[in-house]
């Protein structure tokens, strides 16, 4: 995963452009500053995520952690895991609470979430909108 | 799961007036085989070797032989435990830890049950060879009044949440029988019996007595072992109280860490431990008043507690001793719904 820090300017009403979607590569976390919040751009599949850089928990920079899929398993099958690629988890680099990246929830604390933003695709180009949290679907 | 017509009233505070005794369930009361009874259950070819092995009690103590010391009037129910069952371990050949462990049954079910309807035996095991272990296990639950199974350390290095010994936990859980472990820290137990290495002193003992409980405890919870058997129940033994809270913080903060090294377990620490797990009381701390109940308040509440007296003996913790450094409130269920939840009626 790659992650750099970058001042975005305005482009909108809490309007971003993060950068052209070809320059993000599958598995990418990008950290860039919008306006006064950090936020986390993750490129997986052809989805983008967008995140706050703050982790509920103790406040750490969560999205410089790591990004992979979900790890579950059977219930009581020790040893056995399962990768759900399908749902891309962050771990905080702090304690490594995860989190999962397209609703914001925590997966083992369902009081906690961070906050997720709406991410779109126009014309090649990757634009977060901060004014909105992105609606939960899970 | 509430006894019905349960009397039970906490003893006064201040030790001055007489009441009504308490009625209660006493979670231990040890037992042990003198030696001709253990020579004699063990069997001639099995029992030469105990010699060399240091086994014999050398002086009758309380408790010594079934019949001593019965369990006060008072005690509804009282849970029988072989004393000494943590040297067990120290056996270093896994087929006579097997052949004490299925004597000391034999005893239990020939000498100690038969004297009262109220007494409740304990299958003591050897943790060396688990699949034996499940087979005793299996034969012994058949005894109406066995109702529970008692592990004390571990013979084999790991514990006793390691696969290793998983013929014991599921024989427990198929037969509905709680699994006891006992701290396992008696002098001659050998090893694994404290985290940082083997104690020399008997102040050591007694003071890391709940080290390997919390092994145990943390090694069943990432193990999934509840998960896997959901109707189990573990006691946990000879530690004290106080610790639990402790570690359940730390658990449960860590767990939400590191999850994904352990998907296969789905609850929170803490949760499964207030449905899965009790402590028995004995040996309790002497906290400052009324401290001892917030830490345990903090690990779950009166429901983790089963009173234990563990007698016979002049370290055997009356139920009053009990009863006046805890709730009030706490009462029923600590000396009298708990234990009956269970082992049952």
């Amino acid at each position: 995963m790659e992650t750099r820090e970058v001042d975005l300017s305005e482009v909108g009403p809490a309007r971003y452009d993060v950068g052209a979607a070809d320059g993000f590569r599958d598995g990418e976390m990008r950290v860039v500053r919008a306006g006064r919040i950090e936020v986390g751009v993750a490129r997986l599949g052809r989805t983008f995520y967008a995140l706050h850089n703050r982790c509920p928990h103790a406040g750490g920079p969560l999205c410089l952690g790591r990004l992979a899929p979900h790890v579950k398993a059977p219930i009581g099958a020790a040893g056995t895991i399962d990768l759900d690629r399908m749902r891309p988890v962050i771990s905080c680099p702090w304690h490594g609470w995860e989190y999962d990246v397209a609703t914001g929830r925590a997966l083992m604390d369902p009081k906690l979430r961070v906050r997720t933003y709406p991410v779109v695709v126009e014309e090649g180009r990757v634009y977060v909108d901060t004014s909105r949290h992105r609606q939960a679907d899970g | 799961m509430k006894a019905e017509g349960a009397q039970v009233r906490a003893e006064p505070r201040n030790g001055s007036e007489t009441r009504a005794p308490v009625a209660y369930i006493d979670s231990i009361w040890y037992a042990r085989m003198t030696s001709p009874e253990l020579e004699s259950y063990l069997g001639p070819e099995w029992a030469s070797l105990l010699p060399e092995l240091n086994l014999r009690p050398t002086e009758p103590s309380p408790g010594d032989t079934a019949g001593e010391l019965s369990p006060p009037a008072e005690a509804e129910q009282v849970v029988v435990w072989p004393r000494d069952a943590a040297a067990l371990t120290s056996i270093r050949n896994p087929y006579l830890a097997a052949e004490l462990a299925r004597a000391a049954n034999e005893w239990m079910v020939e000498q100690v049950l038969p004297r009262e309807s109220r007494l409740l035996g304990s299958i003591l095991v050897a943790t060396h060879l688990p699949q034996l272990a499940a087979e005793e296990i299996r034969q012994r639950a058949q005894h109406r009044q066995m109702r529970q199974v008692v592990v004390a350390s571990n013979a084999l290095g790991r514990t006793l949440g390691h696969p290793v010994y998983r013929p014991i936990v599921e024989a427990c859980a198929e037969t509905a029988l709680p699994l006891a472990v006992e701290s396992g820290t008696v002098l001659d137990a050998g090893r694994e019996a404290t985290a940082g290495g083997s104690v020399g002193t008997d102040l050591e003992r007694r003071v890391l007595a709940s080290e390997s409980l919390m092994t145990h405890l943390l090694g069943l919870v990432s193990n999934g072992v509840f998960e896997s058997f959901p109707d189990l129940r573990v006691v946990l033994s000879g530690g004290g109280i106080a610790w639990l809270a402790s570690v359940l913080w730390r658990l449960d903060v860590n767990f939400k860490g590191v999850h994904r090294e352990i998907p296969w377990v789905t609850s929170t620490p803490s949760e499964t431990v207030a449905e899965h797990v009790r402590l028995t009381t004995f040996p309790i701390e002497e906290a400052p008043p009324g401290e001892l109940a917030k830490l345990v308040e903090f690990a779950g509440g009166p429901q983790l507690l089963v009173y234990g007296s563990g007698g016979p003996g002049d370290d055997a913790e009356p139920v009053a001793r009990i009863l006046a450094v805890l709730p009030e409130e706490w009462a029923e269920p600590v000396v009298h719904g708990n234990a009956r939840a269970l082992y049952g009626d």
